[in-house]
């Protein structure tokens, strides 16, 4: 006898198509005209603070930096639908992420100017520092939802990896553990299509990367990563529901630009496989839905631009005024300062030859 | 007015091509906006105008930029028309301070006069650099030609005399005797040693003597002597004098003691673990019969010719040479000697001494007898325990000893 | 109370989870079972699944999900089964325990624990008997503790669980069992980054630690020798202070561990030794460690592992110098 093992499907959402034609049966009820305005000034604001980074990392003024453009509304819809205590775990791209949450935008140069005192922050916005290897902050966001479990404090925790992530094993390890010790997690893997330069599907024979929810026992959704609606709805449900244990929603979404600034996307993909993504933009699609609904027009957008730009300017000023100390460095790595570091400590700050300029 | 130059836009990028100029020379830009095109190793990247202004190319398309060169120049009109690129600067966040004091470093010796190589360890060598002594004009008398701390000091000479004031005693020796003095280091057993005695000489003491006849004794061990062969058995008289002062002990407890001056108390042991001086290759070590007062005889003497043997195959432990609660010498045992104090093994309180057993002429009753005699002495701790008690534990060694029947129990 | 090692660490375990309610022990068969080497014996019964948590076998998972627990208040303390298994989670170690509290500049902590078995000696299979001290150290952010002891296993582990760092704690398999000692039942420290004079003496100094210090206190005996014998306990941060002091009054200096011996930590010792206390050296510094290859199969390790002829040939060569 030959029965069936185990029968499972994958849903895939959409609520606003690319033209902006939403299905208004399926956007939450608390989306009002001003929350989806707010939403749209956000992705607006972490393109624009996007393309500062790129152009001051051009300059020499900022580190390696990675660009966001084209996932704005996969940052910007999840991290809307977290409540002000739930808890987020990105890993090195999720600006917009930081930008929701409230993360001072000084501090957040800092950072992309190579301080980590700009990490220092973090913990007041319910989130964690960015996460270079790959995937490996996958399972700090189970133990971070572990202990909200532990503590009953409520929470949830929104872990974000990409789609090369899904083939780390700490990805998989990550989403096990959390099933099995049913814990409050949902995990965003925002596909956007390419690990540096390996395409999507280089990294697996599986149609969608959500279906690896399947063999973690949790659930798991596809949505178009670029509707804000579908990504804020789906992690809003996913919220709701982590009582019961987590899951994995898979946006769907485009790298428009390079990996980080290090990379060259011509060498290869080719400007086609770019431009058929231009017309599925997130942004544009829900500028075309507001502009519909009266909630939006030109001279709104004028007015937030410079508005934006200012604080971005701002920011930059007041990041640019920083005068790192080797102290900090020191001082900070464990919780009592051990005779053998002090010596190397006192050296370097007796020294000048670390100054640079 | 800001110039623009070529920074690193990758990972380690030290130089780019200019390929192409995105805006015309006199262009009035935007802040961010790209101005030109640049090849690197890496990719093919768009230099940015870091504010708004006119723009004043100065390098030419086609051609390559270094980190630092200048790319263009940017701001208002009448500050572009009056700029004269200046020289290339190395790039941002690695340049130099140029006040930075730049230290001379001389070579250290002409080297024409490359000195032969020295041999020697850090400590002599610091030696030499301390009393001023050239290392590599010194012969060395080690192994290998090792210069030693002897030689240093023998090239240091007089200069060393007026250096120091106070002449070390040996010092002055080797002076006046050059190659008659020689020194000798000593072993590890021997610095134990001279540890040990120094910690001894702070103990204030004194010592009790007298003799016993020994008669009986010798009589019985040389009795049973051939009986104990048989039985691989080497029978001395040394078990039956531990046996004696075990008993003693037992009624003279403050003698099987040690002294804790912290607390001023006496901490009295009611174990007996009897410790034996006794000579090694390398030095004096004491060995012990632990729980002497649950071995027979036999038991004691198969115990001392083990521990004998251990100390001349050298495997002896640390365990089987400590925990004692006071410590006999056998000086007989070498051979000389009428009478002897030996010096206490702390933590003990006291030490037996036992000479060799010879004739003697007893006068008893104004008769003269010929027997055995054995000397002894008891070194004791006069914090502890005074003359009288010692008088007192001597008469019981000596009442044991000379009681045959207390021998015929044994 | 008389106790071995793996009772003195149990009674610690038990001690943290007593005082410290959001302490949570986790691990594969660390529940029931009570760890391969029953080190947590008897607590799944005692404070049941919820805080003694058996997890999915994988160990990146297991110190992943520590991190997690520490960054939110609970104090987890981690068994991974074997030092070659922990391996599976050195990136988690390394990329994130270890900096974690720098790169937030002391903003978020890591107070967690991650223990293993180390060493050899045992007889058990491969990838079983790795002494990974030195990896461990060279980064920086982990402090690594590595008793001998049963008294320093208890009171190491307490002061772990009372400091907000990573403390990655290695536990020789082959110390496990080997004796008893008094240990107290109650809650107390062992000072951590602070060496242990176990023997005293003024002719040569032995900095060891592990399985090693064993050994070389047996060789010390034998011989008789004037040495003093400086058990580590903590490899990183090191007890400079200690091994200068002593090296500078016996003038000879001598490292057994029993990790392979090229880039091992006794070549940090060795090292810290010539940079401060070169001048007052009569001999040249001697490491004795197992050879530079990895651990044989246990048919081998008689040849691999330091014994104690090999330290008191050592022992002989150094004073002869």
């Amino acid at each position: 006898m030959i029965s069936k093992a185990y029968e499972g499907s994958v849903d895939y959402m959409q609520i606003l198509d690319e033209k902006g034609n939403a299905d208004e049966s399926l956007i939450p009820k608390e989306l009002d005209g001003q929350k989806i305005v707010s939403m749209y000034k956000f992705m607006s604001f972490a393109r624009a603070l996007d393309a500062k980074v790129l152009s001051l990392q051009r300059q020499g003024r900022a580190v390696t930096y990675a660009p966001l453009i084209g996932e704005e509304a996969t940052q910007i819809g999840s991290a809307m639908a977290m409540g002000e205590h739930d808890l987020f775990v990105p890993n090195f791209r999720q600006h917009g992420v930081y930008l929701v949450r409230g993360l001072p935008l000084d501090t957040f140069m800092l950072y992309w100017k190579g301080y980590e005192e700009g990490n220092r922050d973090i913990a007041k916005i319910g989130g964690f520092p960015y996460n270079v290897p790959v995937a490996t902050q996958m399972p700090h966001a189970t133990g971070v939802a572990f202990a909200q479990k532990y503590r009953g404090t409520g929470a949830s925790v929104v872990a974000y990896v990409g789609d090369g992530g899904t083939s780390e094993g700490d990805f998989y390890e990550g989403i096990n553990f959390a099933g099995a010790l049913g814990v409050p997690l949902v995990v965003i893997i925002e596909n956007n299509g390419w690990a540096i330069s390996e395409p999507r599907n280089r990294q697996t024979k599986a149609q969608t990367l959500a279906q690896k929810a399947i063999a973690a026992g949790i659930a798991g959704i596809q949505v178009d990563g670029n509707d804000v609606f579908a990504v804020y709805k789906a992690t809003r449900d996913a919220i709701a529901n982590s009582k019961n244990g987590p899951t994995i929603i898979e946006c769907v979404t485009y790298r428009m630009s390079m990996h980080t600034t290090a990379d060259d996307p011509a060498k290869y993909r080719s400007d086609a496989d770019v431009e058929a993504w231009k017309s599925k933009d997130p942004i544009a699609r829900l500028k075309s839905y507001l502009v519909r609904k009266g909630l939006w027009n030109e001279a709104l957008e004028n007015a937030m631009a410079a508005d934006q730009l200012k604080k971005i300017d701002e920011a930059v000023e007041k990041a640019e005024a920083f005068v790192p100390d080797p102290k900090n460095m020191f001082e900070t790595v464990y919780s009592y300062m051990p005779q053998t570091l002090k010596e190397e400590e006192d050296a370097a700050v007796a020294a000048d030859y670390w100054k640079g300029e | 007015m800001k110039e623009i130059r070529f920074v690193d836009v990758g990972e380690g990028i030290t130089e780019g091509h200019l390929i192409k100029w995105l805006v015309k020379d006199g262009d009035t830009v935007k802040e961010d906006q790209s101005v030109a095109q640049v090849e690197t190793d890496k990719a093919v990247v768009n230099v940015p105008a870091p504010i708004s202004g006119m723009i004043k190319e100065v390098a030419k398309e086609d051609s390559i930029l270094h980190l630092g060169d200048v790319v263009a120049a940017i701001g208002a009109a009448d500050e572009i028309n009056g700029y004269k690129p200046g020289a290339a600067q190395p790039p941002v966040g690695i340049k130099m301070t140029t006040t930075a004091k730049k230290t001379e470093i001389a070579p250290l010796r002409p080297a024409a006069q490359k000195p032969k190589e020295a041999i020697a360890t850090p400590s002599v060598r610091k030696l030499a650099h301390d009393l001023g002594v050239d290392i590599s004009r010194i012969t060395g008398t080690g192994p290998n030609g090792r210069i030693m701390e002897n030689d240093v000091r023998a090239a240091a000479g007089g200069a060393v005399k007026q250096a120091a004031p106070a002449q070390k005693f040996s010092e002055a020796l080797e002076e006046k005797h050059d190659d008659k003095i020689e020194r000798v280091p000593m072993s590890m057993t021997r610095k134990a040693i001279a540890r040990n005695m120094e910690e001894s000489w702070k103990i204030p003491r004194a010592t009790h003597m007298d003799l016993i006849n020994a008669t009986e004794l010798w009589n019985m061990v040389i009795k049973e002597k051939p009986k104990m062969k048989e039985k691989d058995v080497h029978l001395t008289f040394l078990p039956f004098v531990i046996k004696a002062l075990v008993e003693g002990l037992k009624e003279n407890q403050h003698f099987n003691a040690s002294y804790d001056h912290e607390t001023n108390e006496i901490i009295v042991k009611k174990y007996y673990n009897i410790g034996l001086a006794a000579e090694s290759g390398d030095g004096l070590k004491v060995v012990v019969i632990k729980d002497a007062e649950r071995r027979s005889i036999v038991q004691i003497a198969k115990e001392i010719e083990a521990l004998h043997k251990k100390i001349a195959d050298k495997t002896i432990t640390i365990d089987e040479m400590r925990d004692t609660t006071i410590t006999i010498t056998n000086i007989g045992s070498l051979g000389g000697g009428f009478l002897a104090v030996p010096m206490i093994n702390p933590p003990d309180v006291a030490i037996v001494g036992i000479m060799s057993i010879r004739d003697w002429v007893f006068a008893d009753n104004g008769k003269m007898t010929v027997g055995k005699v054995l000397p002894f002495t008891i070194t004791f701790d006069h914090r502890v325990v005074d003359g009288a008690e010692a008088v007192k534990l001597g008469n019981a060694i000596k009442g044991y000893l000379e009681d045959p029947d207390f021998l015929e129990m044994l | 109370m008389m106790m071995n090692m793996v009772s003195a660490l149990n009674s610690a375990l038990d001690t943290i989870m007593q005082e410290n309610k959001n302490a949570v022990i986790l691990g594969e068969d660390v529940g029931k079972d009570g760890g391969v080497f029953r080190v947590t014996d008897g607590l799944y019964s005692k404070y049941g699944e919820r805080r003694v948590i058996d997890t999915p076998l994988a160990e990146s998972g297991i110190i992943g999900t520590s991190i997690g627990m520490a960054l939110s208040g609970l104090r987890p303390i981690a068994e991974c089964q074997f030092a070659g298994f922990m391996l599976l989670g050195f990136s988690q170690l390394i990329n994130h325990a270890a900096r974690y509290r720098t790169r937030t500049r002391g903003t978020m902590k890591l107070p967690m624990i991650v223990r293993t078995p180390v060493s050899g000696g045992v007889k058990t299979l491969e990838h079983h008997s790795d002494s990974p001290e030195a990896y461990y150290a060279h980064i920086g952010g982990l402090i690594v503790v590595e008793p001998s002891t049963p008294y320093d296993a208890k009171g190491l582990m307490i002061k772990a669980a009372h400091m907000d760092d990573p403390v990655i704690f290695l536990e020789p398999t082959k110390l496990y069992r080997l004796f008893k000692q008094e240990v107290p039942e109650k809650s107390y420290e062992v000072e951590i980054g602070k060496a242990e004079i176990v023997h005293p003496g003024d002719g040569l100094s032995i900095i060891t630690w592990g399985t090693m210090v064993q050994t070389v206190k047996n060789s010390v005996e034998k011989m008789g020798v004037d040495a003093e014998i400086i058990d580590l306990r903590t490899i990183n941060p090191m007890d400079e202070e200690t091994i200068i002091k002593s090296v500078k009054k016996t003038g000879r200096a001598m490292i057994v561990h029993e990790a392979s011996l090229s880039f091992g930590a006794g070549a940090e010792v060795a090292a810290r030794i010539a940079e401060k206390a070169i001048f007052e050296l009569s001999a040249p510094v001697l490491r004795v460690a197992s050879p530079s290859l990895p651990y044989p199969y246990p048919g081998y390790e008689n040849f691999y592992i330091p014994n104690e002829k090999k330290v008191m040939e050592a022992i002989d060569k150094i004073m002869k110098e």
